[in-house]
């Protein structure tokens, strides 16, 4: 039933495309299957990720090979919405703590990344609806796209990336935002356990040099075993000068009742025709189940560079500075190579 | 594992043999520049997308007309924005990245529909100065000029300013040439790669201004035969400063009746190309001329304003190459009658 409910995107998929496609060939229909056509963009985007662990010399891989599609549709008023579609099968090898959603570390699963549609219809991008499964509001992820790259922020603090769900959102001129209603399962589209999220974020625009944004998040988010109670807000900040680029987020509130706070800064660099971009990160992690505070702390150094449009290679270097159980501190070391065709 | 790394460097491999047009970045991060259409645009009600891939063909033919052209980063899938106002075309909105010192810098052009830049907008600009001097020295250079008028602001190899700006603005002179370059590329590229579009919009506002509302209006095409292009070039010595493959005619019908012809052409005198879109009416009479990009210079506009309102129906009438002009599109496109 699970895997039914992961195919039905793509059967949505054949049946708004390949019936066109039919009509364009026994010339009827044409103009349909033409504006079908048009605005289209799709990669077939394929990635191979491998880690390492320096403590205990472990290793897994991760492939991935999904379908990257985007549309606008327009009629005579104009454009009037996009379409996202993003299946991508993932393939892990030796994974030691998969994901939830994949039966074990030697698994396949095809998951969803983005794949949804925004009506833009409304009022010129002012206020946008959006439906099906999307990043979560919240935080630096909101304006920084960071999927299917070895760099991430902030999102395992909140135990979910993107979700299914409903959100408004809109460009006006001196703020953006989005604020979202969602299942709260994550990958899958699933009513066990009952959990829901409410997201939000609220930030001044994301084109400018300085950027700054409050964000909101609460609600019950899909595990393994039920669900977690997670309440957040959030303050990030992004500046820009030159080649630099200088990352904050900064988010306080309770996961299981326990109090937490979570700290993100971020530097890097950019080459003057941004194919080589070096970055450092250092994330803190504060929790206080009953009475002490205990805290993560973990930095890591990370480079990707794109080969050309096609090809890039990114690598990463993690290490546990702190940890709350000093049993497990890692120092991993990630490859990955991307393609896009 | 070393089966399935063997099959993805195998991907690579032919990647780099057939190299496809497609953007690095995933599609989730492709953002509308929605606000930027509604500052350029404060009229506009709407836009429309146009989505287009822009090839190693088209770099190429930016290369015949610029001493620089594309670099292989800003290949791909690019879309270009119509501004509407109720449903009628107002410009164009067209972002282009480009190189200067300090990365790369976004830069949004509003364009009016003969390609003329109307306005500018840094989308993306990593200098912290950038909408202040350096936006206010390059909407000086840039607003209300053709591609010509910008052309000759830039060096004839395309390296530098043209003496008198870059004495002036020493401290801003890079990133003017950077901005001056970035004008010139959107123009070519915008003609080129949407050139159906561009005519398509040129002509709809040539045909409103003419018969004001345009929706009993029907255009029938003109096949021009080859037969037809023969007996002309017998008439003219078959030289021609017009693409004849690029000529578009269009008979105009108002309730039944023919009342003129529209033709879109291509055209290029060594020093300048662009396209054209000439109205003229039932008895042969040069209505109206409109070109795209906008016209070169004073002098190119007024050689070409002293034939509106002529009609050209024989080689022998014409003493200059623009009257030769009317009279070879009168021509191939009237033989209907």
């Amino acid at each position: 039933m699970r895997r039914k409910k992961r195919y039905l995107g793509l059967i949505v998929f054949i049946y708004l495309f390949i019936p066109h496609a039919y009509a364009n060939q026994i010339g009827e229909d044409i103009k349909l299957a033409n504006s079908l056509a048009s605005n289209l963009r799709w990669a077939i985007d394929l990635s191979t990720r491998h880690t390492q662990s320096l403590r205990g010399a472990n290793s897994s891989w991760q492939h991935v090979i999904g379908l990257d599609l985007h549309k606008v549709f327009q009629d005579k008023n104009g454009d009037f919405g996009t379409l996202l579609f993003q299946p991508y099968l993932v393939r892990l090898s030796n994974v030691k703590t998969p994901p939830f959603f994949f039966d074990d570390g030697d698994d396949w699963e095809l998951t969803w990344r983005m794949t949804n549609f925004n009506y833009t219809g409304l009022a010129q991008g002012q206020l946008n609806l959006r439906l099906g499964h999307f990043e979560v509001p919240f935080g630096l992820e909101q304006n920084i796209d960071t999927n299917g790259t070895l760099r991430q922020f902030t999102f395992p603090n909140r135990g979910i990336k993107a979700d299914w769900g409903a959100s408004i959102n809109g460009v006006l001129e001196k703020l953006e935002y989005e604020f979202a209603f969602t299942r709260g399962s994550g990958v899958e589209l699933t009513d066990s356990h009952n959990p829901y999220l409410i997201s939000g974020r609220i930030g001044s625009p994301s084109n400018e040099n300085f950027i700054m944004g409050l964000s909101t998040f609460f609600g019950e988010t899909l595990n393994a075993t039920g669900t977690t109670n997670r309440k957040l807000a959030a303050i990030d900040i992004a500046y820009y000068v030159f080649q630099w680029e200088f990352l904050m987020e900064t988010s306080a509130g309770e996961t299981s009742d326990a109090e937490t706070i979570n700290f993100l800064i971020e530097a890097s660099w950019r080459s003057v025709l941004e194919k080589l971009h070096l970055y450092t990160q250092l994330r803190q992690n504060f929790k206080k189940p009953v009475n002490d505070w205990a805290d993560s702390t973990k930095i890591t150094f990370g480079a990707n560079y794109d080969v050309n449009n096609q090809i890039s290679v990114s690598t990463e270097l993690n290490h546990d500075i702190e940890i709350m159980d000093s049993s497990s501190r890692q120092t991993s070391f990630l490859v990955q190579f991307r393609i896009r065709i | 594992m070393k089966h399935h790394l063997f099959i993805f460097f195998l991907v690579v491999i032919v990647t780099q043999i057939y190299v496809p047009d497609v953007d690095a970045r995933a599609f989730c991060a492709l953002r509308d520049p929605i606000k930027t259409i509604r500052m350029l645009f404060p009229e506009s009600d709407q836009h429309r997308s146009i989505v287009k891939a822009i090839n190693s063909d088209i770099r190429n033919k930016i290369s015949d007309s610029l001493p620089f052209t594309l670099h292989f980063n800003e290949l791909g899938k690019h879309t270009l924005y119509v501004a509407e106002n109720n449903q009628q075309p107002v410009g164009f909105v067209h972002v282009r990245s480009e190189l200067t010192k300090w990365g790369l810098v976004e830069i949004a052009w509003a364009l009016n529909p003969d390609l003329s830049i109307r306005n500018v907008e840094f989308q993306r600009c990593r200098i912290p100065d950038c909408n202040g001097q350096y936006l206010t020295d390059v909407l000086k250079f840039t607003v209300g000029k053709s591609f010509s008028q910008i052309r000759s602001l830039v060096s004839k190899d395309g390296k530098a300013l043209s003496m008198q700006l870059g004495d002036n603005h020493i401290e801003t002179s890079a990133f003017i040439l950077a901005t001056l370059k970035s004008a010139l590329k959107t123009i070519v590229v915008t003609s080129v790669a949407w050139q159906k579009e561009v005519a398509d919009i040129n002509r709809r506002l040539l045909l409103e201004e003419t018969f004001g509302q345009v929706q009993h209006l029907s255009l029938k095409p003109v096949i021009i035969s080859d037969k037809r292009i023969e007996q002309l070039d017998k008439q003219i010595g078959g030289s021609s400063m017009i693409d004849r493959s690029s000529i578009e005619a269009f008979q105009i019908i108002n309730d039944k009746n023919n009342v003129g012809t529209i033709i879109s052409a291509t055209w290029r005198d060594g020093h300048y190309q662009g396209m054209f879109n000439w109205l003229i009416d039932a008895e042969g009479i040069i209505k109206d001329i409109r070109p795209i990009p906008a016209w070169r210079d004073a002098e190119m506009k007024e050689s070409f304003a002293e034939i509106q309102g002529q009609a050209f129906h024989n080689s022998e009438q014409c003493h200059t190459a623009v009257q030769l002009m009317g009279f070879e599109l009168y021509f191939l496109s009237h033989h209907y009658q």
